[in-house]
């Protein structure tokens, strides 16, 4: 077959997002049109989000039809003017359609929302707390609302409410103010428990039928979760080590809002729309903490107490060990637009800011990176290997580094000075051409390169370009008469025509299986005869830095376009992110898979730069991963990533705000403070790896103690 | 003459002792579970052993007329079956219990179990539509089997080991327990052969080839669930023997036996060879056999329990306490003699326990 490229043109781009509509035209493994026809979609606006207006349009925004209020107007944006505005870039192209699995999405949400101009539950619903509640935030898959380790001595939880966003609507009627999913409170989370243990609270809990009760497991549903059924649950060992304690144990606690996010085959083996699902989830973790505040605090002021509250709500520590690999990585990410937004939004009123805690993810030695530095009327390829048997897409972003727009001319006006020919396996030449904002070409069925532009925020007016290449899996079962990509080298030739030199850097998207825990998961990466996968004599995996090692630690990726220097999580790096990294606790060695900055100079607002700092992902040489609760109640698992070294600096955070040795909202130099400080005293046979790789420093977090001590150790 | 016989023995010794020592040590050591010791019973059945003893006795008994003999006392009369090896003990008792229980069939797809002569289940088979419904359970608990592949392999030839490690019956101040237990899975294997022929159903792979079971798909009848039968049988007389009470109570207080037995029974679904129906019909059979053996052996009434073929949704645990519960009582009998003094044995293993 000859794989050709039609031209540039915009007419084949037909939704706001590029992955969205790649994932639309080819109809997605797991997504076959028997299982589409089982779903329903509903409308969400990245544009609402994108462009900075306040998070109730965004929530207005997502269901066909809804006019947004007046409040999204340019003067309700004008806290951040430097947002890209794509409703003016993407003009008449359609809002991304979000599949939602049919009966977890509520069609009347609109309605009530236009209505109500809120998604508060009802106020009796929610729980009344102490003004001295800190909020742990848990967005993650699979968090065991039964388990113990989140639950008092009595028997009763902890967890002051939990959104099951794709859970099937058990409440539907009463719960038209939730856009999808099922939410649970304090109050009917221990309902559940009584009604599913033996001899109250405190009984023996049918962790099987409590968990299909609340939504957490379901067996039938082609999209439901089963996370929990299984040995090792990520959002459950996650929360444990986020928020977790033995009952009775007399560690601080906070209040956690959790919420389960979709599963894999709902978000997309590369995280389509993990950003639609996080951004909800993350609104609704401060807005129902708000709802908690201002409901307890009302009821203390009936009583008098009013001077033990503050006016600026509870302290709010979210934890997500999610992102994606690709990206801009400057933090002006949708995502991380968000976050800013509602920060500022939370800011006008007075309440304190969410603080985010993510991973700086696993992907280190991916080879899912690459930075080029081309002259001016340079050309360089990069080779981009996708596997056989790939059951799931593959994706390239190729940006370019900031590029000036001094007349501030309007995306759509401006010549993109990067040319590009990508070259199929088996493919003929056929020339490199820029393209323009907005457009693509394809071979049909095969492969399409997207093109567009990204207004870059701050102040001086610049922007930067990206070319998207998506190629189709290389083994489809579920669609046999549709065309597969090949697998092997697509070589994409890129050429500098701007005036000076230009940097590009190129990441490999996310990419899982779409089934949890299958083997058929693959993943495409970048290859050059430069890149040194291993350490010679030792034969030890290559970091991006020797350890142990002594100043001036050399940087072992230079000499290679494909480097480990930039394959930072995507999401992770607003400013307003703590991005945490992960290191083995014996040795203080940083984990060869936990990712690194650039590692050259940014803007300090840019989150590339480096990780925040560092936290355990290993116990020792001999025990990989670190400790926690497992899906099944009282069960321990060991698990690696740097995951866990997100959650246990979110725990770290939590706890100096329960002990009061960091005070909200400046809790970045009360982390940072203390990881150098670590470093300070040098506890390791090593100088402190580079700042790329670690942050400011490593703090030694040991595991948290299973069971309370019932006696003196002798 | 001599040397012929010598050459004669050799030859049969040698060949037949290698072949036959050897299979019959792999076989019965294999074949028979339960940590059943070599004794000297065994060995007498091993050609060199046999051999040996011959010349022994040849050697030193001489020539000893009958009215020569010297006349032993009388043997007494052994007491109970600890005469018995384990295995003969084992094989006894599924013959004494097997011969308690019979299965007949009166209609196309249903079967009746009788106990002692008294209806103990009456079993009707689902019908196809629900089978086909059952295959999203099918699909969705396929997701587990990377977490539970060693489980799976594991129980497709040993459950009681499971047991073993939610309740002390290995040890050996509680092998009349395990032999019970042993005995009684052995029973429910018969049972259930004849209530799966009775109530032919196909299995999962028969519906779509994409179920891909992971272990070889038997040659059986789908509903119910043998594993289901034998694990709730096993739970029902082991929480009877540890607590005096009957399945009911174990299942409402949902004990650890019926946790384990539930996990073995959900384990075949995730390997893509039963349906939760199965499992939930298997489950009521053994809850059963497991009261009616009690019943047998301690003079309480056998229950009558119905599935009619009407089922939908997950085999749980609340499922089958309701079924338990809309069981009814029978008539009280006399003990089966035989069965009572084993499972007295067996109570006395728990000691202290036992109310």
């Amino acid at each position: 077959m000859t794989l050709r490229w039609t031209g540039w043109d915009a007419a084949t781009w037909k939704t706001a997002s590029p992955y969205v509509d790649w994932f639309y035209e080819l109809s997605l493994p797991g997504f076959s049109p028997q299982r589409a026809q089982s779903r329903s979609a509903m409308c969400f606006s990245t544009a609402a989000a994108e462009e900075g207006a306040p998070f109730s349009d965004f929530l207005c925004a997502t269901k066909h039809g809804v006019a947004r209020p007046k409040s999204s107007t340019r003067a309700a944006r004008s806290h951040r003017p430097n947002l890209p505005n794509l409703d003016e870039e993407f003009g008449a192209i359609s809002h991304p359609r979000v599949p939602i699995p049919q009966g977890a999405d509520n069609p009347e949400f609109a309605s009530y929302y236009n209505q109500h101009g809120n998604w508060a539950p009802d106020e009796a619903d929610l729980p009344e707390v102490g003004a001295d509640t800190i909020v742990a935030g848990v967005i993650d898959t699979g968090i065991a609302l039964g388990n113990n380790r989140f639950r008092n001595k009595d028997g009763s939880t902890r967890i002051l409410a939990a959104w099951q966003q794709t859970a099937m609507r058990l409440d539907a009627q009463k719960q038209r103010y939730l856009p999808f999913g099922t939410e649970l409170y304090r109050h009917q989370i221990d309902s559940l428990l009584v009604q599913h243990s033996l001899g109250g609270l405190a009984g023996n809990l049918a962790e099987a039928e409590f968990n299909s009760a609340a939504g957490l497991v379901n067996m039938v549903n082609v999209h439901g979760p089963r996370e929990l059924a299984g040995r090792f649950a990520h959002g459950t060992i996650v929360a444990d080590l986020v928020a977790g304690a033995a009952p009775g144990s007399e560690e601080g606690r906070p209040g956690i809002i959790a919420v389960n996010l979709p599963d894999r085959r709902t978000i997309d083996s590369s995280g389509i729309f993990l950003d639609y699902f996080a951004i909800y989830a993350v609104k609704r973790i401060a807005d129902l903490a708000d709802l908690i505040f201002q409901k307890s605090r009302k009821a203390a002021i009936g009583r008098g107490e009013s001077d033990r509250w503050p006016a600026s709500g509870f302290p709010i520590v979210i934890n997500m060990s999610f992102g994606k690999n690709a990206g801009a990585k400057d933090g002006s990410d949708f995502f991380s637009a968000a976050i800013r937004e509602m920060n500022a939004e939370r800011s006008s009123r007075g309440y304190l800011p969410v603080q985010m805690v993510i991973p700086v993810g696993n992907h280190n030695l991916d080879q899912s990176y690459a930075e080029l530095q081309l002259a001016n009327g340079a050309s360089d390829e990069i080779v981009f290997v996708t596997p056989p048997e790939d059951h799931t897409s593959n994706y390239i972003e190729i940006w370019t580094d900031r590029i000036d727009n001094p007349d501030r001319k309007n995306p759509a006006e401006i010549a993109i000075p990067l040319e590009i020919e990508v070259l199929a396996p088996n493919g003929r030449v056929q020339g490199a051409l820029a393209g323009a904002h907005r457009h693509a070409r394809q071979i049909p069925g095969v492969a399409k390169l997207y093109c567009y532009i990204r207004p870059n925020w701050g102040a001086a007016p610049s922007y930067k370009a990206c070319y998207l290449l998506c190629t189709a899996p290389t083994l489809r079962h579920d669609a046999p008469d549709t065309a597969t990509a090949p697998s092997g080298r697509w070589i994409v030739k890129l050429i500098n025509r701007s005036a000076g030199a230009l940097r590009v850097f190129a990441s490999v998207q996310t990419d899982q299986s779409i089934l949890p825990h299958s083997g058929t998961g693959r993943r495409a990466r970048i290859v050059h005869r430069d890149y040194q996968r291993f350490d010679a004599p030792s034969g030890r995996l290559r970091d991006s830095y020797p350890y142990p090692s002594r100043a001036p630690i050399p940087n072992l990726d230079a000499g290679s376009p494909v480097r480990r220097h930039g394959s930072i999580n995507a999401t992770a790096l607003a400013s307003e992110t703590f991005a945490i990294a992960g290191f083995r606790l014996s040795d203080g060695r940083p984990a060869d898979y936990s990712a690194t900055g650039h590692g050259y100079d940014l803007d300090p607002l840019d989150g590339r730069r480096a990780p925040t700092v560092s936290f355990p992902t290993d116990d020792s040489i001999c025990h990989a991963g670190v400790f926690g609760a497992g899906a099944a109640n009282g069960s321990v698992v060991a698990m690696r990533g740097t995951s866990l070294a997100s959650a246990f600096a979110a725990r770290w955070v939590l706890q100096g705000l329960l002990a009061g040795s960091i005070k909200a909202p400046d809790l970045l130099s009360g982390l940072t403070a203390a990881a150098k400080a670590t470093e300070a005293k040098s506890p390791y046979r090593s100088d402190t790896p580079p700042m790329p790789k670690i942050g400011h420093g490593r703090i030694g977090m040991r595991n948290v103690r299973r069971v309370p001590p019932t006696s003196k150790p002798p | 003459m001599g040397v012929a016989m010598v050459t004669a023995a050799g030859g049969h010794a040698g060949g037949h002792a290698g072949g036959h020592a050897g299979g019959h040590a792999g076989g019965h050591a294999g074949g028979h579970a339960g940590g059943h010791d070599a004794n000297v019973r065994d060995m007498v059945s091993s050609p060199l052993l046999t051999h040996a003893l011959t010349m022994t006795h040849d050697g030193i008994a001489g020539f000893w007329p009958p009215e020569d003999m010297i006349a032993l006392p009388d043997p007494p009369t052994p007491k109970g079956l600890s005469y018995l090896s384990e295995f003969r003990r084992k094989q006894l008792l599924e013959a004494v219990i097997s011969a308690q229980f019979s299965v007949h069939s009166s209609a196309k797809g249903s079967a009746v179990v009788r106990a002692g002569g008294t209806d103990t289940l009456k079993i009707v088979r689902p019908n196809t539509d629900l089978f086909r419904k059952q295959l999203e359970y099918v699909a969705g608990y396929s997701e587990l089997r990377i977490d539970r592949n060693e489980e799976i392999v594991a129980q497709a030839t040993d459950i009681l080991v499971f047991f073993a490690a939610v309740s002390p019956i290995s040890s050996p101040h509680r092998k009349v327990t395990f032999e019970l237990l042993a005995a009684v899975q052995a029973v429910c294997v018969m049972i259930a052969m004849q209530v799966k022929h009775y109530c032919w159903c196909p299995r999962p792979i028969d519906f779509a080839p994409q179920v891909q079971p992971v272990v070889l798909t038997p040659d059986h009848s789908t509903f119910p669930s043998g594993h289901a039968t034998e694990a709730f049988a096993i739970a029902t007389v082991l929480y009877r023997l540890m607590t005096g009470r009957p399945s009911v109570d174990g299942v409402k207080a949902w004990a650890m036996p019926f946790r384990l037995a539930q996990r073995i029974a959900i384990n075949r679904t995730v390997a893509g060879v039963h349906f939760p129906v199965d499992s939930a019909a298997g489950a009521l059979l053994g809850c059963a056999i497991g009261d009616a053996v009690a019943a047998l052996a301690e003079k309480t009434a056998v229950r009558h329990h119905v599935f009619d073929g009407r089922f939908s949704g997950d085999f749980t645990h609340a499922w089958l306490r309701d079924a338990l519960l809309a069981g009814a009582g029978g008539k009280k009998r006399a003990p089966v003699a035989l069965l009572k003094l084993q499972w007295e044995a067996a109570k006395a293993d728990w000691g202290a326990r036992v109310p």
